[in-house]
């Protein structure tokens, strides 16, 4: 099991450096925008900086400077700087800035959306073939297909304008001196919590209930009832434990995944958040920041694969990792 | 020990009338008398009773051909506006009055406007139908005693005809002006509507109100400014007064100036004579001339029809239906398109792959793990901003959907290679001297073609959801070129989606439509061409 972890933490760290370094060598050869008119003082600073910085130099220099930067850097300055969004602003710290909102709507989306998702499927499995397992069926089809964005537009359309219970877009922390646990600020979240929950309930229940129906066709089922275990006995303690063998996994990996947020969402209702930052650092040309984000997205879901993946023989002691040698 | 049964046992029936079936008869296999289903047929038999696939086909086959058809129909480009028509209802000339899809709209309006809606001098009245009418409370100053009062103020609530834009300012040279004259008494219909001349009237207005002491000449100016803003709106073509407040003097709110009757005074243009002017220069050179047009007898006079758009206008005047089928054509063609391709890529990767195993499988598995590490969205950004230049955004997005995109046709071939490989049918035709390539082609990828077939099926609501997730964003910049995106379209009414609905509405079902087509016919597919996984989600 170490050695299993060992090499696949090995490949993974390998992965990292081929992505990162076909971005930097991409992302470098960009031309880099102006960040001040032309000829004013500001852009002749911001040129000489550069130039002090090493971004004229040839790539290959550029690349291993950075990367000797990343270890040897005491300004700040490890992972680049970004000129745009803040001028001299250090990545690092603007992402962990950005970070709150986008996890807590996520993580709020997860804690509404699991518990409805897995009964639904449990529901759903139960009651397999039966009129209301053909009509959830449907429903949880077209939700599965209906983009997020559409939901989002139609929770802001009707909770925002028709209604107007709901805020159109997510206020800004300040407004609460800075607590994100404030109840208006829950308030403002709540529109992109429900546009998220539409999605990852039908996502999770579908799953469920596929693997809770295989799970209640086999045979160990059928031995329980005959021992004597009651419907609900053997379906709690013999079926839906079983059927968590996958749906556990896919769990943790949603939870890792909730630190990427989402580009689209977070943009609908304007939640100052990484995937916020993300988008900006596209739309202004901010380099840094992109290659700094963008490797975070690929860190997340590298490391989201391998957890994924280990979980599985922590969930079911019966999956071996890595074999027998 | 039961007793066996003799035809004696059986009332009625005598041993010597019954005979053999087979009595001096040799026994031969017999011939199927049903015809063989081959393993196609078999699945369109299984795909056609499935009935949720075949109503979505019916729906995608709609959607195509509203994509291929819609934009031939029209004379409209994607780039073609009429900004006079801004924001206008969706509307179709077979519903004309009926409350539904006619251009009209629900808006409660107070007296001012209400007004200003009466006198328009066009033929096309805004206020189609006055739905109810009420009172609602605001405060006010009390001029005796200073006090703020509530008071009732009344309120309209009507059907607004969104294509009623009334009169419009234009410029014509003097054939233009012919043919306008030539086409009002054809049809006994105006176009041509008095030109209004303002000036005379507000430097009298004001300076009759500073002589009365109702204002200074230096709050006199902003509220002129205000008056001329007013007149801006070409349909106002008589005397507007400053509304006065509890001490006399002048607020900034203009009112209308009505005469004993009720009625306005109009500010029309005269010439010498007292007649009406109907075009006066504007520019020195005397070439064109400025007109006053009922606008939508001009459209009409224009384009030989009235003006409606299908699925209404945006806030340019443009055509969400011909915008939107050019949006559509795009998806789907990419959808198509980069699913094609990464099924022709994806199937020779994980052939080679899948076929020859150790050390090349090894690499190649490698390979595919690092780039379906990169997270689409970068690879997308990236390709836009080094190729979107010299290639086009479109092009550039295709590159990067199929940079990644077939590695999940790539593994489940590779996963069918394992599967059937060492099998001994493969083993019976190696033995027989057939080389790789038939090994590979003829005997084991056919066994993948349902698989693949389903997932190809299914990667394209994928590829039109990340089309319009990235346009919607931005990155995909279309705004230069003459195709449009969903993901556009949807942008585009995200900014007025408590104002004017209708525009993001058309896109955001279409959008959801497609991709429930899609995926509906990609699990019919799945379910036909593999039943054993059917229910299976």
């Amino acid at each position: 099991m170490g050695k299993y972890v060992l090499k696949r933490l090995g490949l993974l760290v390998l992965t990292f450096l081929v992505i990162f370094t076909i971005c930097f060598f991409l992302v470098r050869a960009l031309p880099v925008p102006l960040i001040s008119a032309p000829g004013s003082d500001g852009e002749e600073i911001a040129r000489r900086f550069r130039e002090e910085l090493g971004y004229n130099d040839p790539l290959l220099i550029q690349y291993f400077r950075f990367i000797g930067r990343i270890f040897t850097a005491t300004d700040g300055g490890n992972f680049g700087y970004s000129f745009q969004i803040q001028y001299l602003g250090i990545p690092w710290e603007l992402m962990v800035s950005r970070l709150p909102p986008t996890v807590l709507i996520n993580v709020y989306t997860m804690i509404v959306a699991v518990p409805i998702g897995l009964g639904l499927g449990i529901f759903m499995a139960l009651r397999k073939n039966r009129p209301e397992d053909h009509i959830l069926s449907v429903l949880i089809m077209l939700f599965i297909s209906v983009p997020s964005f559409v939901y989002a537009f139609f929770v802001q359309y009707l909770f925002g304008t028709v209604w107007g219970v709901l805020p159109l877009t997510m206020d800004a922390v300040s407004r609460y001196n800075g607590n994100w646990f404030d109840p208006g600020m829950f308030r403002s979240m709540l529109p992109a919590i429900i546009a998220m929950s539409f999605g990852t309930i039908a996502g999770f229940a579908r799953y469920t209930r596929a693997e809770l129906t295989e799970v209640l066709t086999s045979d160990f089922m059928l031995l329980a009832r005959t021992k004597g275990l009651t419907r609900t006995q053997a379906t709690l303690r013999h079926a839906f434990r079983n059927s968590l063998v996958p749906i556990f996994p896919m769990i943790l990996g949603e939870f890792i995944g909730i630190l990427s947020g989402s580009v689209v969402i977070e943009s609908i209702f304007a939640v100052n958040g990484v995937g916020g930052l993300f988008l900006e650092s596209i739309n202004r040309r901010d380099y840094d920041v992109f290659l700094f984000v963008g490797m975070f997205y690929v860190i997340i879901g590298l490391v989201g694969g391998l957890v994924v993946d280990l979980s599985y023989g922590w969930v079911d002691p019966r999956i071996r990792m890595g074999g027998k040698k | 020990m039961a007793k066996a049964v003799s035809p004696k046992d059986f009332k009625g029936y005598r041993n010597d009338k019954l005979t053999f079936v087979q009595q001096d008869k040799t026994l031969h296999d017999t011939k199927f008398e049903t015809k063989p289903v081959s393993y196609l047929r078999g699945c369109w038999r299984r795909f056609r009773r499935n009935k949720g696939s075949i109503v979505a086909g019916i729906i995608l086959l709609f959607v195509l051909s509203f994509a291929i058809f819609a934009p031939l129909g029209s004379d409209r480009t994607v780039s073609w506006n009429d900004a006079n028509f801004s924001f206008v209802t969706p509307k179709s000339p077979l519903f004309e009055g009926t409350g539904f899809w006619d251009g009209t709209q629900e808006k409660k309006i107070y007296q001012n406007e209400y007004d200003q809606y009466r006198f328009y001098e066009t033929e096309t009245k805004p206020v189609v139908k006055v739905i109810e009418t009420g009172m609602d409370k605001a405060t006010e100053q009390d001029p005796d005693t200073g006090k703020m009062i509530s008071v009732d103020v009344p309120y309209y609530k009507i059907r607004l005809d969104t294509y009623a834009i009334g009169a419009k300012i234009s410029s014509a040279s003097v054939s233009d002006i012919e043919k306008i004259q030539a086409w009002e008494t054809k049809t006994g219909r105006k176009i041509l509507l008095p030109i209004i001349s303002t000036e005379a009237y507000l430097d009298e207005y004001f300076d009759a109100m500073i002589a009365a002491g109702k204002t200074t000449a230096s709050i006199a100016f902003t509220q002129r400014k205000n008056l001329e803003n007013k007149y801006g709106d070409s349909n106002i073509y008589y005397k507007l007064v400053l509304e006065e407040d509890a001490y006399g003097k002048l607020t900034r709110n203009p009112v209308i100036d009505f005469d004993a009757e009720g009625n306005v005074k109009d500010l029309y243009k005269r010439d010498g004579e007292g007649k009406l002017v109907y075009y006066d220069h504007t520019d020195a050179d005397g070439v064109n001339f400025r007109i006053r047009v009922d606008y939508n007898n001009y459209y009409e006079f224009k384009y030989g029809a009235k003006c409606h758009y299908l699925f209404g206008s945006n806030a340019n005047g443009f055509d969400i239906f011909v915008r939107l089928a050019s949006g559509a054509r795009l998806s789907l063609l990419l959808g198509v398109g980069v699913s094609l391709i990464n099924l022709f890529i994806g199937l020779i990767y994980g052939s080679i792959s899948g076929y020859y195993g150790g050390t090349v499988d090894l690499v190649m598995e490698r390979i595919t793990d690092i780039l379906s590490a990169i997270p689409f969205v970068i690879v997308a950004t990236l390709f836009q901003l080094h190729f979107a230049a010299s290639a086009g955004p479109v092009l550039s997005l295709l590159f990067a959907f199929v940079l990644t995109g077939w590695i999940g046709t790539a593994a489940t071939t590779r996963m069918q290679f394992y599967r059937f490989k060492d099998q001994e049918y493969v083993l019976a035709s190696r033995t027989l001297g057939a080389k790789d390539l038939r090994l590979i082609f003829v005997d084991i990828l056919p066994n993948a073609l349902g698989t693949l077939i389903t997932s190809s099926v299914l990667m394209i609501p994928g590829v039109i959801f990340s089309e319009s997730s990235l346009s919607y964003l931005n990155i995909i910049d279309l705004s230069n070129s003459d195709i449009t995106s969903v993901g556009t379209l949807l942008n585009e009414g995200s900014n007025f989606l408590s104002t004017n609905p209708h525009i993001i509405m058309f896109p955001a079902i279409f959008i959801s439509i497609l991709m429930i087509t899609f995926n509906l016919i990609g699990n019919g597919l799945r379910d036909a061409f593999n039943p054993s996984l059917r229910g299976e989600e």
